[in-house]
């Protein structure tokens, strides 16, 4: 019996695992209970598409995990 | 590479040595650097098959982390003499290039930086010695006798490793073409990460209406919160 | 049954944890493998090594469990930033990034990095994945919990009731009020590293008188209803990740120290301001009314935990239960009669609760009581051997290594004690220690000198065996005393014997060893006693400055050779240096 190799998956599963994400976070906010958090949605779209052209920002800082 | 570093080195030696501060923070920046690589060298020895490698390995390692000891004492004297801001801790962060890269090209990877060093080393000893500057040219001259060795065994290493000359040239190059690949991905990011940020406070601005939204909508509760149901 | 692997990452103390049918079989920081101190990135390697050490391949896993809702997380952020406009505009698009680029797709990258399926992992909320590393490890079926940490998704603060294996919550204080975050703005303020420091202002309190009071009534308001309310002006953790205080706090209580600037009242003796020491006898005084203050707050919230709960045990959890002077004063004074703190009580400790409550949601039982933190790897002795040799060292074997250390440790000598598998949580509880003898002060010194660089305030630790305690000690050996997450007085009498490890208050932060819990430890300490000397060592971590603590035989290879220590015993083998 061989050992299974260990790959991570293909391009297209992890876009499709990415846009199950995206789904669940539109639904996560415009949750009835989050209503009034819906334009953010707008903000974080802006966000990511910056992020995804600009290819990303790196910052450490001892706050961080208050902030961020 | 090792050429431009070199003839950079020569060229900016009087900016970057004459005044103490500039020192000070260069000192403390290769402090952080030899740190870097000795948590490097001591991943490596890890992970390496060989123990024999693994002893090589951590000896480097040992030095790599005086080196940045002896940088970085250097450099709090000279930022304290001139006044300037404390320098940080010297906590550096891990590429952990020996699993990004594998043994080998790792091991070419150490070898062109510490061939690299020492070239660098080299212009900023001339530079000490031609002006007098006892303390930082005995400071660079005795590094140099450990990165001389780090630059012969590895060498040494990576050949009988790759099993022939040959194949150890391939990832020498093979290795320069990451870097530069590496060196090309940072510069692209360096002025991504400005597009980002400015572009991003433009959105924060349009944002602002928000703002007074969320105050009203989500206002700062001191005290017990009781859960609501279900939570 | 289930197997089921804990995660917490992203903040500080990334960690893995790993139970297999109900068991609690592995639980590794990622620091000590990435050997980069509070590493915060995905702990694949830590994931990796328990799994390895368990025999297990990752499809084996029946779940992946986060520590934290990222989406939650996202929307506190958000309203935070949005809030605070336009305080927040240097780190709303830092803020964004973090989240967007890498904190939002937690899940999926673990599902890929760990090679898992995407619907095997899950992930719950941040305190109650604290409180269930608490509560469902503990000796107790039944107890209030109390989290006290930075923050979570939304909460600083959150009292729960555990019973069995249900956690209910019971109330909570949200962010921005929160009791981590005021001791991390005064640590920073005291000059030292936020999330590293905190143990610093803890030992610095000793040195100082709590005469700021009025001023501290500023910064925290105590309810009566054992709830507190930060002064928030003076904070600035809602807008600045550098810093964690505003200038009123500089207005409030003086100029911030300088960090690294050296201290200034080595000598024990100097218990009046002279000249030269005046500032830093403010600077002790500042960190002993912030212990003050902070006891007095955790006091209310466990008094308030008891009331509701209607329980005689309480467990604690998240970053601020490891501040072993608070609660030791929450076993003498909030009406419990038992206390438990598990020994990672920090972010890390999150990890273990995610895959606790994971493996309950898949059926299995709750964990058995935690009886001992040596949840690691073991020592590699063979390759520890070959390396040695490789390296020209003068490794040997030894029959007995307890006899052997107790032997060197009885002659005054500094011990490097690496043995069976390495600890899970802050401290070293003898598998990865430094140990020495407790007499002299001038042994402390000599590591201070050698290793540690501490700060003249700092104290070092007892371990002793639990047998022995009550000659030692005031107080009997207790559920937190086995992790070292308390404090004991010393008795008057033999404080001059035990020197090297009393603190300035008569305190020390002692680790009770049993045969059950820490058996190499405790072997050593019954040589000592055999050889007619007190079955009590000097146990501290065994790592340089800045360093995370020794985990495989290579790291305890590299400690001997950059520190001057005596002899190094890994496993049975042991390197002397020549005297």
């Amino acid at each position: 019996m061989t050992a299974p190799i260990h790959k991570p998956p293909s391009l297209p599963r992890r876009l499709r695992a990415r846009a199950k994400t995206v789904l669940k976070l539109i639904g996560y906010f415009l949750h009835p209970a989050r209503f009034v958090l819906a334009p953010m949605l707008i903000v974080l779209l802006l966000a990511g598409i910056l992020l995804w052209l600009t290819g990303g920002l790196a910052y450490v800082a001892p706050f961080v995990y208050a902030l961020f | 590479m090792t050429r431009l570093t070199t003839l950079l080195a020569r060229w900016l030696n009087p900016v970057v040595w004459r005044w103490p501060g500039h020192a000070a923070r260069k000192l403390h920046a290769f402090a952080l650097a030899e740190q870097g690589s000795m948590l490097d060298m001591r991943i490596a020895a890890s992970l390496t098959g060989s123990p024999r490698r693994a002893a090589a390995y951590l000896r480097h390692a040992d030095d790599e982390a005086r080196h940045a000891q002896m940088f970085a004492r250097r450099a709090r004297k000279l930022a304290e003499s001139a006044h300037a801001r404390p320098l940080g801790p010297i906590t550096a962060d891990c590429e952990q290039l020996f699993a990004a890269l594998g043994e080998l090209d790792f091991l070419a990877f150490v070898h062109t930086g510490e061939a690299r060093a020492l070239a660098q080393f080299d212009e900023y000893l001339a530079w000490f010695t031609a002006r007098g500057r006892e303390q930082d040219r005995v400071l660079f001259a005795t590094i140099m006798i450990d990165e001389r060795r780090h630059a012969a065994y590895t060498r040494e290493l990576l050949v009988e490793l790759a099993g022939s000359e040959a194949v150890a040239t391939q990832a020498l190059r093979r290795v320069a073409r990451w870097e530069l690949g590496r060196r090309w991905l940072r510069a692209g990011r360096f002025v991504a990460e400005r597009v980002y940020v400015l572009t991003m406070l433009i959105v924060y601005a349009l944002a602002a209406p928000l703002s007074l939204l969320i105050r009203v909508a989500r206002p700062i509760t001191p005290g017990w919160r009781t859960p609501a149901a279900g939570e | 049954m289930a197997r089921v692997l804990g995660i917490s990452a992203h903040y500080h103390d990334a960690a893995a944890a790993l139970i297999v049918d109900g068991k609690l079989v592995a639980a590794i920081q990622q620091e000590r493998l990435s050997r980069i101190k509070n590493d915060p990135s995905l702990p694949i390697a830590a994931a990796r090594a328990c799994l390895e050490f368990a025999g297990l391949a990752p499809e084996d896993l029946d779940a992946v469990a986060f520590y934290e809702q990222p989406f939650a997380k996202l929307e506190r952020v958000l309203v935070n930033l949005l809030r605070n406009l336009p305080r927040t505009w240097k780190q709303f698009p830092r803020a964004l990034a973090s989240q967007l680029g890498s904190k939002l797709w937690v899940l999926d990258h673990l599902a890929e990095q760990l090679f898992v399926a995407r619907d095997k992992v899950q992930c719950f909320e941040h305190h109650r994945c604290h409180a269930a590393s608490a509560m469902f490890v503990s000796p107790y079926t039944d107890a209030a919990v109390l989290v006290v940490d930075g923050v979570g998704e939304h909460s600083s603060t959150t009292l729960w009731h555990g019973h069995d294996s249900e956690l209910k919550l019971l109330a909570s204080v949200d962010f921005p009020h929160s009791l981590g975050l005021l001791y991390a703005g005064l640590t920073a303020y005291l000059g030292f590293a936020v999330n590293e420091g905190e143990y610093k202002v803890m030992g610095l309190a000793a040195w100082g008188q709590a005469t700021l009071r009025d001023e501290f009534a500023r910064l925290i308001r105590l309810h009566a209803d054992g709830s507190y309310e930060l002064g928030l002006e003076y904070f600035a953790h809602m807008s600045d990740a550098e810093l964690g205080f505003g200038p009123k706090l500089e207005a409030l209580l003086g100029p911030r120290r300088p960090a690294n600037k050296p201290w200034e009242f080595a000598d024990p003796s100097d218990r009046v301001s002279r000249p030269g020491s005046r500032p830093d006898r403010h600077y002790a005084n500042i960190a002993a009314t912030l212990q003050a203050v902070l006891e007095d707050a955790l006091l209310g919230l466990a008094r308030r935990g008891r009331e509701l709960s209607k329980s005689k045990n309480l467990c604690l959890a998240g970053g601020v239960a490891l501040n072993a002077l608070a609660n030791a004063r929450i076993q003498r004074e909030a009406g419990f009669e038992r206390v438990f703190v598990q020994p990672a009580a920090g972010d890390a400790g999150g990890a273990l609760g995610a895959a606790i409550l994971a493996a309950l949601a898949l059926g299995d039982p709750r964990p058995e009581p935690l009886v001992s933190a040596a949840l690691g790897l073991p020592i590699d002795a063979s390759r520890a051997l070959t390396i040695a040799h490789e390296l020209g060292l003068p490794i040997r074997r030894v029959d007995d290594p307890a006899a052997f250390t107790a032997e060197l440790i009885a002659r005054d000598k500094i011990v490097g004690f690496a043995r069976g598998r390495f600890e899970w949580g802050p401290r070293a509880l003898g598998q990865r220690s430094l140990l020495a003898r407790p007499r002299e002060r001038a042994t402390r010194d000599r590591l201070n000198r050698l290793i540690k660089q501490r700060e003249p305030f700092r104290p070092f630790a007892p371990a002793v065996a639990s047998e022995h305690v009550e000659r030692w000690f005031a107080s009997p050996p207790d559920d937190m005393s086995p992790f070292m997450t308390t404090v004991a007085p010393v008795r008057p009498d033999v404080q001059a014997e035990l020197a090297a490890v009393v603190h300035e208050d008569g305190t020390a932060r002692l680790q009770t060893v049993e045969a059950t819990r820490a058996p190499e430890l405790h072997a050593v300490l019954a040589a000592l006693a055999e050889r007619g000397e007190h079955p009590i060592v000097l146990n501290t971590s065994l790592n340089g400055p800045g360093e995370p603590i020794v985990a495989r035989s290579e790291d305890a290879i590299a400690f001997w050779l950059r520190h001057a220590i005596d002899a190094l015993v890994l496993d049975d083998l042991v390197i002397e240096r020549p005297t």
